[in-house]
């Protein structure tokens, strides 16, 4: 490599996001990986593999309708569950290469007793809006390359506000993690600004996952390759306000997409997926490398100083969720964390469906980890395949007995696998109860409601969006979370199919 | 907060004119408000692999900042191809701001507005050549979003 490209590779990753366009400006490179895929190649599989109805564009930017219920819905369950997703992975004639490209969609499922309504929104951020402006694709993504595209100083640049969503202190949030939150008006659910935490946060990248305790008080990371891989800490009061953010080094970075918290600490798991741009890896995806050798790394950082670190040596593994940790009395950690032999659910099942071909990859496990005081880390279990872990918010960061999670039937069905919603009761030995939704059906993200003035832990409701692709139609499963085996106590089913989307969020009326 | 990471934040005050040759007319557009001052620098390509860092700027220009577009002359330049790069002081504090992790949160420009690549372009593609006739630097400033509208 000579030095001038060296140096300007410097300078790129100076800027934070280097890898994603990285040679952008030099076309004459070899066959790209991430080239955008044509609409019409991924058409034609959809009509053998109704499946992939999961991964087509949306039909529209504005969704709304009155959903038809069935069965009963609890009377006392009024609020709303936002979600949020990658939705527009076509547009102006070019298909996104990776699933996490797609412009984000926001629904609000309004849920009032007796009725459920749907409204969806594509979040209009001002990368989509650059784009619709100029009636074209304009900037790369993730995983996906375009050629030709416009300039791109800053990671929010490329911001597709398409992996979950926060409500805290009266602000609703579209989060992506690569930049900054997106703040959205509450029921329009159009897209207002950039949420700016406090000095010198401006563009800093915020998580996908931040974890909001019972009294309110929000925790959160955000990761960086600039100028050097950085994370970086928030402290978040209930008030909004930011009580302290802090630039930590972490050492080799690549991918760091969710973490946990207990009563005195944040625990972030970094696997050894490692952030190398070099010629030929147009995408961020193609620039990061899997480093077994490695192993993953857990920092352990203090809620009350930040400056207060140790680290835990965990074998390689890749994960993208954990549900919850918590603190013995005697100083050990404990966390659970769907973690994965390596990253080929995200580089080659992710990337290859949106082409139309479901690709085999290492299964994420629910596995339970410790971290002892005296610096030894252990995998205390390494269960069944296991994603979207979610627990009573009440919890978070204290001892739980529940897990809920998405499995997968035994065997290697192909395709997609994870049909099933799984309990887990932790307190015997991780027993599951679970309802299979059968083939034909790809149920979402579970989200649990506690009933007001919960009696016991699962005292309420999942809540659990599905694509029925067999029916061609999206609806939303609610459970009594007491009693998961006895399958959904209502239904409410639309009048349209939805892309799979990835998390939602409660907000009680 | 401020960080001397990024590389044009120590243009404030250098502001040397050499030997005679030509005059170079830059044009920076899309200049969004009046306030603070406008950082235009101009690299030698001798020291082309730390552009657009502080090292190695031959010419430079401030001045207050007005909203739309601001033209200029650096006169009297030697000719040679030099890479130009401009950025929008506006809180007025002589620094370019960046956040905490050193990506700039004011506005910045380069030559050429060059394509795709994030952060800084390199020399060549911000980079004009000025011969024994004026040449120009024409670029637009490109800003941190944080508002819709």
């Amino acid at each position: 490599m000579d030095a001038a490209l060296w140096q300007r590779r410097r300078f790129l990753q100076a800027a934070g996001l280097a890898g994603l366009a990285a040679f952008a400006s030099s076309p004459a490179l070899l066959a790209r990986a991430s080239a955008a895929e044509r609409p019409a190649d991924f058409a034609r599989a959809l009509e053998t593999n109704p499946m992939l109805l999961g991964w087509r564009s949306v039909s529209a930017d504005r969704l709304d309708c009155e959903a038809q219920a069935e069965g009963r819905l609890p009377a006392e369950l009024a609020g709303t569950l936002y979600r949020n997703g990658p939705a527009v992975h076509e547009r102006f004639g070019q298909r996104y290469a990776h699933w996490f490209d797609g412009d984000g969609m926001v629904q609000a499922w309004r849920f009032d007793g007796d009725r459920v309504s749907h409204r969806g929104r594509v979040v209009m951020t001002p990368k989509l809006a650059r784009e619709d402006a100029a009636g074209r694709r304009l900037v790369s993504g993730f995983g996906t390359h375009i050629e030709g595209g416009a300039p791109l100083r800053r990671p929010d640049d490329i911001n597709a506000a398409n992996i979950s969503v926060l409500d805290h202190h009266g602000e609703l949030l579209a989060l992506w993690e690569g930049g900054s939150a997106s703040r959205l008006d509450r029921e329009t659910l159009a897209w207002r600004g950039f949420k700016v935490w406090g000095e010198g946060l401006e563009g800093v990248p915020f998580t996908a996952h931040p974890r909001v305790e019972p009294d309110g008080t929000l925790w959160a990371f955000g990761y960086g390759f600039a100028p050097a891989p950085a994370l970086v800490l928030y402290h978040i009061g209930s008030d909004g306000r930011l009580r302290k953010a802090r630039r930590v080094d972490p050492g080799p970075l690549g991918m760091v997409h969710d973490f946990v918290v207990t009563a005195r600490h944040l625990v972030i798991v970094i696997p050894p997926l490692v952030f190398e741009p070099a010629p030929g890896r147009d995408s961020l995806l193609d620039a990061l490398v899997w480093r077994p050798e490695l192993g993953s790394r857990a920092l352990v950082v203090e809620k009350g100083d930040f400056d207060a670190r140790r680290w835990y040596q965990l074998p390689a593994g890749f994960g993208f969720h954990h549900g919850n940790a918590w603190e013995e009395a005697d100083g050990t950690i404990r966390f659970d964390h769907c973690v994965a032999a390596d990253a080929t659910l995200m580089s080659e099942t992710m990337r290859f469906v949106m082409r139309g071909e479901l690709r085999a990859s290492a299964p994420a496990r629910y596995s339970r980890f410790a971290l002892h005081p005296d610096g030894r880390a252990e995998t205390e279990s390494a269960g069944d395949e296991a994603e979207f872990p979610r627990i009573a918010p009440a919890l978070t960061g204290r001892r739980n007995r529940y897990v809920y999670t998405l499995g997968a039937p035994s065997g290697h069905a192909p395709g997609w696998r994870l049909r099933r919603v799984v309990k887990r009761d932790l307190e015997r030995d991780g027993a599951t109860e679970r309802f299979d939704y059968g083939p034909g059906v790809l149920p979402e993200e579970h989200v649990f409601v506690p009933r007001p003035a919960p009696r016991a832990e699962d005292d309420g409701w999942l809540l659990g969006p599905y694509l029925d692709y067999a029916r061609g139609t999206s609806g939303l499963a609610v459970f009594d979370a007491r009693h998961v085996s006895d399958g959904p106590v209502a239904r409410a089913w639309l009048d349209y199919p939805l892309p799979l989307a990835f998390h939602g969020h409660f907000s009680a009326a | 907060m401020k960080h001397k990471l990024y590389a044009l934040a120590g243009l404030a005050g250098i502001l040397s004119v050499p030997v005679l040759a030509a005059d170079l007319a830059v044009e920076v557009h899309g200049i969004q408000s009046d306030d603070g001052r406008l950082f235009v620098a101009v690299h030698s390509p001798e020291t082309r692999e730390d552009f657009p860092s502080d090292v190695g700027i031959v010419a430079g220009l401030q001045q207050r900042a007005r909203a739309g577009t601001i033209r200029f002359v650096l006169r009297d330049l030697p000719p040679g191809r030099y890479a130009v790069a401009a950025f929008h002081d506006e809180n007025g504090n002589g620094d370019l701001d960046t956040n905490l992790l050193g990506m700039p949160s004011e506005g910045t420009g380069f030559a050429n507005d060059p394509p795709s690549s994030f952060g800084p372009p390199d020399f060549e593609s911000a980079a004009v050549t000025l011969g024994d006739a004026p040449a120009a630097a024409v670029m637009s400033l490109s800003y941190p979003t944080t508002n819709g509208s």
